[in-house]
């Protein structure tokens, strides 16, 4: 009798933590210092970076999910008065537009609206190669974790340079979700923390629900990372 | 005395249209500094993974930065042109 107790007591657990598929994460962000080793910068704009690194440390994140989708934003917030201008910078760096995943299609996306007009932007971040590094652990929270690495390239739509971003990935199989930050993820469980270049999502906290509602965007039309950052290039340089 | 009157009179337009001719250049010499600053440092933004929206509204920021305002100054004059496009 005793053993069946047993039995079940540890099926009910693994089946509590299979079901943990819809809930909600938030997260904190820190932004490195991207001008210690560009000490040609005027001082002015090197102060300003400060003030926008100080600022994103009072916005949190969100990330929801569901069965079949997730979405991250920034949490709606006010800024401190007079530190409106940093605050938007921060906002703007940290989170530029909503990110939504779906799990099925394997595919994710950012969703912005400029001028009344949506674009839902293709990121390819679904096509990460994650190399899963299992005798990295740590644990985040109450959740063990595991350490992925992938790389992702940008090009930079003014000067055609490419360069090689390492994403380091904290996700947790605890949570058998593949969903995380930014719109990456796909991995056999919910990324905990996230560092993209100089930017790092850390877990603040996580709360199991029964079911979340995600309205997951008709996407009719993508429009690719490179022909959307195009249009902010030419309305930049027809400013001056 | 009409001639030294002509001759200060003729000395001192010089002296103003050289100021000015001067002031221009300085003038316009900082202003294409600061529009090569902001392109620097939209380039910058973008190369440490920043998305270009955040990279531009960086920019137009650093370019008032660099006139001389602090961003107090700009964010009292109705802030940076962060707007998308």
């Amino acid at each position: 009798m005793k053993k069946i107790i047993f039995i079940v007591f540890i099926l009910g657990n693994s089946l509590n933590t299979f079901a943990q598929t819809s809930g909600k994460v938030i997260y904190n962000v820190t932004i490195e210092d991207i001008y210690k080793d560009k000490t040609d910068t005027k001082k002015q704009i090197v102060d300003f970076f400060d003030e926008v690194r100080k600022q994103a440390s009072n916005i949190k994140l969100n990330l929801i999910f569901n069965k079949k989708y997730s979405k991250f934003q920034a949490i709606k917030s006010l800024p401190i008065e007079g530190y409106e201008m940093p605050y938007g910078m921060a906002k703007k760096i940290i989170s530029d537009g909503v990110y939504y995943q779906n799990k099925d299609s394997i595919k994710s996306f950012r969703h912005k609206t400029v001028s009344g007009e949506n674009f839902f932007i293709n990121e390819d971040k679904e096509i990460i190669n994650w190399e899963i590094q299992k005798h990295f652990k740590k644990k985040i929270g109450a959740f063990n974790c595991m350490k992925a690495i992938g790389s992702f390239n940008i090009t930079n739509s003014n000067s055609k340079k490419e360069n090689k971003f390492n994403i380091i990935a904290w996700f947790t199989t605890e949570i058998p979700a593949s969903y995380g930050p930014l719109g990456y993820g796909f991995l056999p469980g919910l990324i905990l923390e996230l560092k993209q270049g100089p930017i790092t999502y850390s877990f603040k906290s996580f709360e199991k629900l029964d079911d979340v509602y995600i309205k997951y965007p008709k996407v009719k039309k993508t429009i690719t990372s490179d022909e959307f950052n195009q249009r902010y290039i030419s309305a930049f340089k027809n400013k001056f | 005395m009409k001639k030294l009157k002509r001759f200060f009179g003729v000395f001192a337009l010089t002296l103003f249209l050289m100021s000015m001719t001067s002031y221009d250049i300085k003038y316009s010499t900082k202003k294409t500094d600061c529009v090569e600053v902001a392109f620097d440092e939209m380039d910058t933004w973008i190369d440490h993974g920043f998305s270009v929206g955040a990279a531009t509204c960086y920019a137009n920021a650093a370019y008032a930065l660099c006139t001389g305002s602090s961003w107090q100054e700009i964010q009292d004059n109705g802030g940076a042109d962060c707007t998308d496009w």
